[in-house]
């Protein structure tokens, strides 16, 4: 239904009117009102129904008119108007229907239902007195579309058609555009199908081509088959359909137009059935249950199909059945449309779940549905068979309830005994999730993997680097062997001079075996050491040199030993 | 004095009793199972559902439980089954059908245990990579699995809360107020099984078995929560 609305949106009008401290509308009534525009008409008359929903909502919020009972909808409209009150929003919807009654006497538009953010809600039912209706016009002079007007040797020519120019309300009628051509184009055409307002659904039934002869000349023919369905009474005028077509670069397109068709729309002939609600075309009605046998309380579903051909997209439901001694829920119906050459054709499904409270045979009465239909020119009533069906007591009978407090007793004897309570039971809602303890063991693991994973580099990295390797354990190698260095019978300052100058050439990666001293201090200056630093070495190195070969005792050995240490220490930091 | 109560047929006492002690805060299976049996017992089809469920919350694997909510439901007099309706439902029964939600996540601490030991085991040891590779990927896959239906299980108990219809006759509207206001969409027996999609006020907009929905008013039904 929304669709349709949206097709046939002609005014939409919003209004900031700014900000208003005061004259707020109030919220607390209902923000939905229903108002026509006469009380009184004759059966060929139309009336105007305007459904206002006022609310601080963004959704559109369609009116369910599903319950209209003997009108017909033929033309909707809405607008929406929106202000800002008390800095907040506030929208007005205003929804417009043509209605067409669809019999004489005292009818009654039901209430109408919005559904507003989850919410329903209802409009009060409005009477309104339906007349006999006043005289048509003859229609005998309605011109017929005109054959094309050929022009002489014309290249391309397009022309419409309708398959009957007066049609009853609701009846499919076939709008069809040819397009001639005796010529090829550049590209494809372009079609647009005129609007079709105050028509419901169209549906393109087919687009078949053929090849014809008109005043000598050959031409191809393409044609585009609309079914559509007259939504009010009176002249409509279906405007032209346009066709765009390319011809060739200096002259880029030439767009064509057909002439605008006239239909004359009739009423529906009087003496509809009670069971009547707007169906025209013919069609067959079946209904089935889901199963054959039942049980008491437990579900089964009613199926109500209508088939055929017509305007199937809007049947409503037939009257339901009265079923006593059994609970009915409400129907979703569903409809299934198929296209056939001449015209629209499908199955509209109503579902129905209903419960049997008894056990026992029964019969679902006949479903009656009726429509019109324009071949027969008489309105034609259907009904289903009696579907019978057997219901059997539930899987196991309901407990007697029937005074109050009553206890089950014996029949209930097949439910597990009590248990007995453990002493042991938690007294309060302890949540895992809020012990520290599993979010620990949550956490811990991704940091043991990301140790791992650091370690695992850095040993892939110890292998695949050497001068890394060096340089990373250099100082550890050196605190070693200066360790060693201090022990008794080891020449201290040949190990001392060679570990100072390992760790120097590990670090530097360099190798530092036959440097002469000046050499290394260039090195070292080339690596962009401080000078007192460099300063140092030079010192050590000539020191221990001199001690090597004029021992001086073990005291000043020592003390060179924690000299390069403390040496050692500090260009640790450096590298 | 329960238990006496029970076997006298004193099943009102019982049934005080019983929920003196769950009112106090203290929570067991049994306890519900038992208040479920009284409740039963009494002909309140809706409350002895309600116990079950809550019972079957903490012990899934309980078959005593589990007969009994099978024996309350065909009692009910609204015979609208259950169904689990979309992927959310279907995963989070993976794992509600047979374990309590600590269970539940134990169970998925344990599987990212696993799952991390593995992949500290291929980190550090570079020999049998692409049995590692298997096995990480089957631990992957139980611990999505889990903690999909743990998420689901969550989300369910937050946003589509069970709840049991305890009173008699309990008129569905289609807006959150009574008949009058809105239409009698239809009528509830106790003991049908929904879920909560909505609070308004005292009114509740429920989602019942076989896509059919509506309003009831909070005080008609009671929420599976312990």
């Amino acid at each position: 239904m929304s669709k349709t609305i949206h097709k046939n949106i002609i005014l939409i009008t919003v209004v900031l009117w700014g900000i208003l401290f005061s004259h707020g509308q109030s919220l607390a009534q209902s923000p939905i009102t229903a108002t026509v525009d006469r009380y009184t008409l004759s059966v060929d008359e139309q009336l105007s129904l305007t459904v206002t929903v006022t609310g601080d909502f963004f959704d559109i919020p369609v009116p369910n008119l599903s319950n209209l009972g003997d009108f017909m909808v033929l033309d909707k409209q809405f607008s929406v108007e929106a202000n800002i009150v008390k800095g907040q929003l506030l929208s007005q919807w205003l929804f417009v229907y043509r209605l067409q009654p669809l019999r004489e006497g005292h009818l009654v538009i039901d209430s109408i239902e919005v559904d507003i953010q989850g919410q329903s809600f209802h409009t009060d039912p409005i009477s309104i007195e339906v007349t006999a209706p006043t005289v048509l016009p003859p229609d005998n002079n309605i011109p017929l579309n005109e054959p094309p007007n050929l022009l002489n040797e014309q290249d391309f020519f397009i022309e419409a058609e309708i398959d009957n120019a007066t049609p009853y309300l609701g009846q499919q009628i076939i709008y069809t555009f040819r397009l001639y051509q005796a010529t090829t184009f550049l590209g494809q055409p372009d079609y647009h199908p005129p609007a079709f307002t105050n028509f419901w659904s169209q549906t393109i039934l087919s687009q078949p081509h053929y090849q014809t002869n008109i005043e000598g000349r050959h031409y191809f023919v393409t044609e585009v088959r609309t079914a559509v369905f007259p939504a009010m009474l009176g002249t409509i005028i279906i405007g032209p359909a346009k066709l765009i077509i390319p011809l060739n670069p200096m002259n880029p397109e030439k767009t064509l137009e057909t002439e605008p068709i006239t239909v004359q729309v009739k009423s529906l002939p009087k003496g509809a059935p009670a069971s009547f609600k707007g169906a025209v075309g013919q069609f067959e009605i079946r209904a089935s249950l889901s199963q054959t046998e039942g049980r008491v309380n437990e579900p089964l579903t009613l199926n109500i199909e209508i088939e055929g051909t017509g305007n199937i997209e809007f049947l409503t439901e037939p009257t339901e059945p009265e079923l006593p001694n059994w609970r009915v829920f409400a129907s979703k119906p569903s409809t299934k449309v198929a296209v056939q050459e001449d015209g629209v054709y499908g199955i509209r499904r109503f579902e129905r779940l209903i419960f049997p409270s008894q056990e026992g045979e029964y019969k679902i009465p006949s479903i009656e549905f009726s429509y019109y239909d324009p071949k027969a020119n008489e309105y034609r009533t259907i009904k289903t068979n009696p579907i019978p069906i057997t219901v059997v007591p539930g899987e196991t009978d309901p407990p007697d309830t029937s005074a109050k407090g009553e206890p089950i007793g014996l029949r209930a004897s097949d439910i597990r005994p009590l248990k007995p309570i453990p002493n042991n039971f938690s007294s309060t809602r302890s949540s895992l999730t809020s012990n520290l303890l599993y979010g620990f063991f949550w956490v811990l693991p991704l940091f043991i993997m990301s140790g791992a994973w650091i370690f695992h580099k850095r040993q892939q990295r110890f292998q695949e680097d050497v001068s890394y390797a060096r340089r990373q354990r250099a100082y550890q190698v050196a605190m070693k062997t200066l360790g060693e260095a201090k022990k008794d019978g080891v020449d201290s300052y040949a190990l001392v001079q060679r570990t100072l100058l390992g760790y120097l050439s590990d670090k530097l990666n360099h190798p530092t075996v036959g440097l002469t001293h000046e050499e290394l201090i260039a090195l070292l200056r080339e690596s962009q050491f401080e000078a007192p630093f460099i300063q140092r070495i030079q010192a050590i190195l000539n020191q221990l040199e001199l001690n090597r070969f004029a021992p001086v005792g073990t005291s000043a050995a020592q003390a060179l030993i924690i000299e390069t240490k403390e040496l050692i220490n500090q260009l640790e930091k450096q590298f | 004095m329960a238990y006496q109560a029970y076997q006298a047929r004193q099943f009102e006492r019982a049934i005080t009793t019983y929920q003196a002690i769950v009112d106090a805060g203290l929570q067991h299976s049994t306890l519900y199972y038992n208040l479920g049996n009284a409740y039963f017992k009494q002909g309140d089809i809706g409350r002895a559902i309600l116990n079950y469920r809550l019972a079957q919350s903490l012990a899934p694997r309980d078959n005593d439980i589990a007969i009994n909510l099978a024996i309350a439901r065909a009692h009910t007099v609204d015979q609208l089954a259950e169904t689990r309706q979309g992927v959310m439902a279907n995963v989070a029964w993976l794992t509600d059908s047979w374990l309590t939600m600590g269970e539940a996540k134990i169970l998925l601490l344990g599987l990212w245990l696993c799952l991390t030991s593995w992949i500290i085991v291929s980190i550090l040891w570079q020999r049998w990579q692409r049995f590692f590779g298997i096995m990480i990927a089957v631990f992957a896959l139980f611990l999505f699995v889990g903690l999909s239906s743990v998420v689901s299980r969550l989300y369910i108990d937050q946003f589509y809360r069970p709840v049991i219809v305890v009173a008699k006759d309990v008129e569905v509207t289609s807006g959150p107020g009574a008949v009058g206001r809105y239409s009698l969409e239809f009528k509830l027996q106790p003991g049908v099984e929904a879920h909560l999609l909505e609070r308004r006020g005292s009114w509740y907009h429920l989602a019942l078995p076989n896509n059919l929905s509506g309003w009831v008013s909070a005080e008609a039904v009671k929420e599976v929560r312990n």
